[in-house]
């Protein structure tokens, strides 16, 4: 069975690696990209089932790259990959915005374990999965 | 008699009155006037009666002499006509001439023995007569009574008649003289009454005429002197005197206008000074208000809030300058207007709030002090800033009559707020990070079975990186925050720039090497004393250093220069590393402004390095900025005064731990 494709794009070098660490432990294959251009470059040509979006990066920030890339001609699936953002404030802004442009759920890193923030992740699939 | 007139009107007119004319008062002068007038009219009425008296004394005898020679020349006749006719009746007649003749001359009044021996010869004359008649005519008549026919025959009769013809004959001769001397004499009396009097009558007059004459002119000249004076004084000139001298009325009444003038004079002098006084005290209380006006206005373009002052009704009575550039309307334009057409309110959805919600309009129908810290004021030329407004309402009386509205621009204030807001976001994302990159590092560790050593190994060097980061990070914001409330201190000391930077670049001159970066400081003076704080300069050229050796990569070279100025000295530090990109050049020397390509080369920076050399260059009193490309190296410059002045605070700069490579 091939392995959900995870990209995550998070700039912070400690949190990514721990990240990966357990995602991979848990089965899933990863891809880091530490900011968002790297992250839009991946996306595009790495097609991951699931992009894990940290906000606060340099050169281009989560949303920045949120709107490039539902501005992405290069895409051959109708929709975007799913995205969580995984991010630090939670902000009331930063919340509704995300709603606006339609993400599919929203992890503060600070709140959670990696235990946590990995279970989520193996939710969402098996969520998805469900007819 | 005319020269010797002259002469008297000369002596009286000059000598009495106009000699003695400033001794004298008018009052004694016309009293001597009228005196003289009155002696004038009576000596000329004496004179007159006198001379009356005697003309008619004169006229009286005059008549009296024709009486007289009437009477004789009656007798006369009577004698002649008696002699010729002896008739009684006639004789009776004559004696009643000869009675009424003594009658006569018994009422007559003598002057001069001539006309007595005259008067006395006429008397013996007719007396003689008189007796001689009756003797005769006594006779006579007794024969006739008592012989009434018989006619006497007086053969004496013609002697007695011709005695009588020759008594009456003397008779008229002495009464001819007497007439003559009569007549003699009213000629004379006429001259003496008539010429006299009247000669008398003109000195008197002429004098008394000459005399008022002189009085007058002197009295007039005084007079239009006075007047003249006067007319000078009342035109306003309190100068001028009248010169009259003497103790006359004249004088005194002088005396008193000048003395009036005098007065008058010192009165308006008096009165100028007052005036002028007064004058100069008013312009100085002018000169004062002026100057608090022109105090007022000063303050009031001075306050940086915008200030408008409103009536009742809101319609706008003064505003500060301030007021006017904030908005871009001009004074003029507002005046009079209602303030809430001009001065438009908003909030943050840009609509435009209602008059009720209007703190002035509430201030005003309240009475009371109304505040909207947060709300949007729009310009003439429609953009909007944020403001702070505070209404006062003004009270007199206990009435609303008005109210002042402070308005203050708060975008800086907004501005400040944000970028602290931010930042505390910006530096909890910051402290997050390594913390939960710890923390799930660590649960990492606890939970995952089947760890290898190696990747335990990983695990807790990162721990231990990320708790330094975090260590490093929180120090920064320390500093950051010991900065910013201004209470670091500046202790200058003198010390050689190069040697010190010697120094520094030995003790760091291992650590480059250990990253095979070379470390060199050769172009420099041979001196370089300074005055200026050791520790602060250390600690900006340790971040510079360090920051220049964390992002040079190996064989990379990073160079320390020295240069010595004016009044200052440049410390240069150049590397050959990896460049700030240009669009991240602008918020290099901002809080966690750090460029995109030094935290992948090194995730450990703080991000405040920068900021804080940048605020330590400026406590200083020095001036930094850089010359950078991506991949061209980077070169910093820091700009100090040789002499740095010192500052008193509560905190001094603290040796920094070195670059950790």
């Amino acid at each position: 069975m091939n392995k959900l494709k995870i990209a995550l794009i998070e700039d912070d070098e400690v949190l990514s690696a721990v990240l990966r660490d357990g995602l991979e432990r848990a089965g899933f294959e990863v891809a880091q990209a530490f900011d968002g251009e790297e992250g839009l470059g991946l996306v595009r040509s790495w097609r991951p089932d699931l992009i894990l979006l940290d906000i606060v990066m340099p050169k281009m920030d989560g949303f920045e790259f949120l709107d490039a890339l539902k501005a992405s001609p290069d895409s051959n699936q109708t929709s975007r990959p799913p995205v969580i953002i995984i991010s630090m404030s939670g902000k009331d802004e930063g919340i509704k915005r995300a709603l606006e442009v339609g993400v599919d759920d929203y992890i503060l890193k600070s709140q959670h374990t990696v235990a946590e923030v990995i279970e989520k992740v193996k939710e969402f699939f098996s969520k998805e999965r469900r007819p | 008699m005319t020269p010797s007139l002259l002469l008297l009107r000369y002596l009286v007119g000059r000598s009495i009155i106009m000699e003695n004319r400033e001794k004298m008062k008018i009052k004694t002068i016309l009293q001597l006037s009228s005196a003289l007038i009155a002696v004038t009219i009576l000596v000329t009425g004496a004179v007159f009666g006198l001379s009356m008296q005697a003309s008619d004394r004169a006229s009286r005898k005059t008549n009296l002499s024709n009486e007289i020679s009437r009477a004789v020349f009656e007798i006369n006749a009577l004698i002649r006509d008696y002699a010729a006719s002896r008739q009684e009746y006639t004789g009776r007649q004559i004696l009643t001439a000869l009675g009424s003749l003594g009658a006569t001359l018994r009422t007559y009044e003598v002057d001069n023995s001539e006309e007595t021996i005259a008067l006395e010869e006429i008397r013996k004359t007719r007396r003689k007569m008189e007796n001689d008649f009756i003797k005769i005519a006594g006779n006579f008549v007794r024969k006739i009574e008592h012989e009434p026919e018989e006619q006497l025959g007086i053969e004496s009769l013609p002697d007695f008649t011709n005695q009588l013809l020759i008594d009456s004959e003397s008779l008229a001769s002495f009464a001819t003289k007497l007439h003559k001397m009569n007549q003699e004499e009213a000629a004379a009396s006429r001259l003496t009454t008539i010429f006299l009097p009247l000669v008398v009558i003109v000195i008197l007059l002429t004098a008394t005429v000459f005399g008022s004459n002189v009085v007058n002119r002197y009295i007039v000249t005084l007079l239009s002197r006075l007047e003249e004076g006067t007319k000078i004084i009342s035109k306003g000139n309190l100068d001028y005197r009248i010169m009259i001298r003497g103790n006359n009325e004249f004088s005194e009444l002088s005396g008193a206008f000048n003395s009036m003038a005098a007065a008058l004079k010192e009165s308006y002098s008096g009165l100028e000074k007052k005036v002028e006084e007064k004058t100069h005290e008013l312009k100085q209380k002018m000169e004062e208000l002026d100057h608090d006006r022109a105090k007022d206005e000063a303050l009031l373009s001075s306050i940086g809030e915008g200030m408008v002052a409103t009536d009742k009704e809101g319609a706008v009575i003064k505003v500060s300058k301030s007021l006017e550039t904030m908005f871009g309307w001009k004074s003029e334009d507002l005046l009079g207007k209602s303030v809430f057409e001009c001065i438009r309110l908003a909030d943050e959805k840009n609509d435009a709030v209602p008059k009720d919600n209007n703190p002035l309009q509430r201030a005003l129908t309240a009475g009371a002090a109304t505040s909207d810290p947060d709300i949007f004021c729009i310009r003439k030329d429609g953009t909007r800033f944020p403001s702070s407004i505070t209404v006062s309402p003004v009270i007199l009386g206990g009435k609303t009559i008005g109210a002042i509205a402070l308005i203050r621009d708060i975008t800086q204030e907004k501005e400040l707020d944000r970028a602290k807001s931010e930042f505390v976001s910006l530096a909890s994302h910051q402290l997050r990070t390594p913390i939960t990159g710890i923390k799930w590092a660590v649960e990492y560790l606890l939970d995952v079975k089947g760890v290898s050593e190696q990747e335990s190994r990983t695990y807790l060097d990162r721990i231990e990186r990320t708790t330094k980061n975090l260590s490093n990070l929180v120090e920064a914001m320390l500093d950051v925050s010991r900065i910013e409330t201004g209470r670091m201190a500046v202790i200058p000391t003198p010390f050689d720039a190069i040697e010190f930077i010697r120094e520094y670049v030995n003790e760091y001159g291992v650590i480059a090497a250990k990253k095979n970066v070379s470390l060199g400081f050769t172009k420099h003076p041979e001196a370089l004393p300074v005055v200026t704080d050791r520790i602060a300069l250390q600690n900006v050229v340790q971040s510079l250093v360090s920051n220049a050796l964390e992002y040079t990569p190996e064989n990379g070279r990073v160079e320390l220069s020295l240069e010595k100025r004016d009044h200052t000295f440049l410390v240069t530090v150049a590397d050959t590393g990896i460049g700030i990109p240009r669009e991240e050049q602008e918020k290099i020397f901002k809080k966690f402004g750090r460029a995109s390509n030094a935290a992948r080369m090194k995730a450990s920076g703080t991000g405040l390095g920068l900021y804080l050399v940048a605020q330590v260059v400026k406590l200083l009193d020095g001036k930094v900025w850089f010359k950078s490309g991506e991949h061209d190296g980077t070169t910093f410059f820091v700009e100090l005064p040789l002499r740095s002045e010192p500052r008193a605070g509560e905190l001094q700069f603290a040796k920094r731990e070195g670059p950790e490579i």
